[in-house]
């Protein structure tokens, strides 16, 4: 039993769709934590349990573990979850269970229950297995689980009090939980009582960590990790000595052990869903199939996905102008009233023009864009929780497949509008590590949001509001244009040509909920603060400086040392049209794409006279602003994206290559379009 | 009771899962996400050429492509799956057994 002082923790688990994180989200409310795995890249979330499901008050925390089907080591996911569980030893575990999918979801809860965890089964969605005709005994399946089930409605946040309730007796022990066995026939049982003997004598920590039979099984089922795990701690055991083990196993069955093993458990589930489940009459087709037959059609399907990115861009312009407005609005009165209160303190010259032009002006024109950064996640946010995003996979796949890449490759690089970083990371869900790596090469042209940002700025500086949405739109279609022709390139001379099969889950077409994709949004727009917050800050003052310094000089002038740096690499640009202050706006957009204009606010000294977009107007023209956007668009991904192409190929040269071939390709295409702008007559 | 590959089967036909030849990580997830042997599998949707929407588990949409369903063997239902009672699928299953 645990002492009242100690705090609790709660892991959730369960199955992709299953509303988990509509669960995590109603037990932890805004106080959620993102991270990410040690040593991993799949996100980390956990939060502190909302005080109205405590108990006298007791601090508890709440981990969200990565979705998974099943915990063996077969993805990241699998492991992490795995590991998490066993390792941390969390006081309860709450499996989130799809009430409309029952079979498929108990195949992980019997693998936590084989790990001999403390369960809770959620029993969510069962107002859809209701509609669906399914009536489930919650306290059959309870019995012969031998957990308790709560059923829930996450979504309208039915059951929540009762699953919480429950929680707590069972984090306090005073539940009953009884172990199940799942007979795996005559012949394993044999191997598995074998094994587990000689696991619980020759490696005593690790059998009193997992339970001898666990570890049995796995050996049987040939994981890898376990198997390491216990060759590491026996004396007596190897390698040659545990596949041995297996393979007598499998001549027995005259099958593959790990094949019959998770048969088996669908046997021990079936015979329990049958148990708990009555089944009315289902719908020939239920309605998901009929939208499918829209949605995922072989001739309408892509047309559809691109009049919905369509759309969502259009919309994303249409419904951020006006909010921008207000935003700049906001900046603007905290700037009149921050240089009141620094003159009224007599603050020293150096200082105001820090705070004034650096962090107000510099981080101020990053923030006019969080409008329409809110309603690009919202959009992508939509597009998940109804279920599109899978069904856009579907479609693009077989395109994907042409252009080199993979249906999940596409996950990956809608990923990438948000925020590249999390997209290479992404790629991960790849198996093939080529499939992965030419993902990953291929991602910085996916231009992420803060790309848009500039180019949605630079629009609507050159454009009428009118074909401003058409011009990023183009930027859209060219970086498509390039992502297919980069992508058959590099099939083709850089990696082998086979890949892994597609697998993917369509889940059932969902109506979303205002609190799921504020949540989602939310998540997302989080990050991206703390970023424009933190990094994009330090880059504005490193700019300031560099524009303000050698001491006396013009500030932004040829003569500051930024000028300096941007007369150096002029020539590099000039058959590009840039002048030295649109290469300075480049070198800084390394570092982060934003600083883009927050770097043109600097060089152009745009501080209380005008806007940004008007002075900008009068020095380019628009085709200049187009060409300009082009090579953002391609160029140099941010240095978080360099670092992040390093860390996931674990390689210098990979790192390298994506840095060359994508700042090599953009002065390439930026050059072929200025050509082609000044033919047509647009110079 | 025709043995054959989920590939071939049309719309609305079933099987149950008799084996899958793939490499061996593989072939286990594809079990555990509901592919086990002795399951039923009904195709959904063909419509695509790289792709198809196939039913696992009573219910779950899953898309596989029909390279890999080239290589899932299934021992095909002579009549049309009719899916409110699946039991009798299930019967159908250990008799053959």
């Amino acid at each position: 039993m645990k002492s009242k002082k100690k705090k609790l923790v709660f892991a959730l688990t369960g199955n992709p769709n299953t509303g988990k994180s509509t669960v995590f989200n109603a037990l932890s409310g805004a106080h959620q934590k993102i991270g990410n795995w040690p040593g991993a890249t799949v996100e980390k979330k956990w939060g502190t349990l909302l005080k109205r499901y405590r108990k006298d008050g007791q601090p508890a925390e709440i981990v969200d573990l990565p979705g998974t089907y099943s915990l063996s080591a077969y993805t990241q996911e699998e492991l992490i979850a795995r590991n998490f569980v066993v390792e941390e030893k969390p006081d309860v575990v709450i499996d989130v269970v799809d009430a409309s999918n029952l079979e498929r979801n108990l195949y992980l809860a019997i693998q936590l229950k084989e790990l001999g965890v403390n369960l809770v089964i959620a029993l969510n969605m069962v107002d859809i297995a209701h509609r669906r005709g399914y009536t489930i005994d919650a306290k059959a399946l309870s019995d012969l689980l031998g957990c308790p089930v709560v059923p829930l409605v996450a979504d309208k946040g039915k059951g929540m009090a009762e699953l919480m309730e429950v929680s707590m007796l069972a984090a306090e022990g005073k539940l009953t939980a009884r172990p199940i066995t799942v007979n795996y026939g005559k012949d394993l049982k044999e191997g598995i009582d074998e094994l587990s003997d000689h696991v619980s004598r020759h490696a005593k920590p690790l059998a009193k960590q997992y339970g001898p039979r666990w570890i049995a099984i796995k050996i049987l089922e040939n994981d890898a990790e376990i198997m390491a795990k216990v060759n590491s701690q026996d004396d007596d055991i190897c390698d040659a000595k545990l596949i041995d083990f297996a393979k007598e196993a499998e001549e027995k069955l005259g099958e593959a052990v790990d094949i019959s093993i998770a048969s088996k458990r669908y046997g021990f589930i079936n015979g329990i869903v049958k148990t708990v489940l009555k089944k009315g009459p289902e719908e020939r087709i239920i309605k998901s199939d009929k939208i499918d037959r829209i949605l995922i059609n072989p001739i309408l399907g892509i047309p559809i996905f691109l009049a919905i990115m369509y759309l969502m861009f259009q919309a994303v312009f249409l419904f951020g102008e006006p909010l921008m407005g207000l935003v700049e609005l906001g900046i603007d009165w905290v700037s009149v009233v921050v240089a009141e209160a620094l003159i009224s303190f007599s603050a020293p010259e150096w200082l105001s023009e820090l705070i004034l032009v650096a962090l107000i002006e510099g981080v101020g024109n990053v923030l006019i864009f969080l409008p329409n950064i809110l309603l690009l996640f919202l959009g992508i946010a939509i597009l998940e929780d109804t279920g599109y995003m899978a069904r856009a996979a579907f479609v693009m796949n077989r395109v994907m497949q042409k252009i080199g890449l993979h249906g999940k490759s596409f996950i990956s690089l809608v990923l990438g509008f948000g925020c590249n970083v999390p997209a290479i990371m992404a790629a991960r869900t790849l198996k093939n590590e080529d499939d992965r790596l030419l993902t990953i090469l291929i991602n910085p042209l996916v231009p992420c949001a803060a790309r848009i940002e500039v180019f949605v700025f630079l629009a609507g500086a050159f454009f009428a509001p009118a074909i401003a949405g058409q011009i990023v739109f183009s930027l859209m279609l060219l970086s498509f244009a390039l992502i297919a022709i980069m992508g058959v390139t590099f099939r083709k001379f850089l990696v082998a040509k086979k890949r892994q099969p597609f697998v993917m889950e369509l889940p059932p077409y969902h109506m979303p909920t205002f609190k799921g994709l504020f949540f989602h949004m939310w998540e997302r727009t989080k990050v991206f603060v703390q970023k424009a917050g933190t990094f994009i800050f330090l880059v504005a003052i490193i700019m300031w400086f560099l524009a303000s310094h050698p001491q006396g000089v013009e500030y932004g002038s040829a003569t500051s040392y930024i000028g300096m740096l941007g007369h150096a690499l002029a020539p590099v640009f000039e058959p590009l049209g840039f002048d030295w202050k649109g290469t300075v706006a480049l070198i800084f957009g390394f570092l982060a794409k934003e600083v883009v204009i927050s770097a043109f606010g600097v060089l152009y000294g745009v501080v209380d006279e005008g806007s940004l977009s008007d002075t900008l107007a009068m020095v380019w023209s628009p085709l200049q602003a187009y060409v300009f956007m082009v090579f953002i668009l391609i160029y140099v991904p941010c240095f978080a994206t360099i670092a992040v192409i390093k860390q996931e190929t674990n390689s210098w040269k990979w790192m390298l290559f994506a840095v060359l071939y994508t700042t090599i390709l953009a002065w390439i295409v930026a050059f072929i379009v200025l050509q082609m702008g000044t033919a047509l007559g647009y110079a | 009771m025709a043995q054959m590959s989920l590939r071939v089967l049309n719309e609305q036909e079933s099987g149950a899962i008799v084996k899958i030849n793939a490499e061996r990580h593989l072939r286990k997830h594809l079990t555990e996400i509901g592919f086990d042997p002795g399951s039923i599998v009904t195709v959904i949707n063909k419509g695509a050429s790289d792709l198809m929407v196939v039913q696992i588990k009573g219910c779950c949409r899953v898309a596989i492509s029909t390279d890999m369903a080239a290589e899932i063997i299934v021992d095909k239902f002579e009549e049309p799956f009719v899916p409110p009672r699946r039991g009798r699928h299930r019967r159908e299953r250990q008799c053959r057994e």
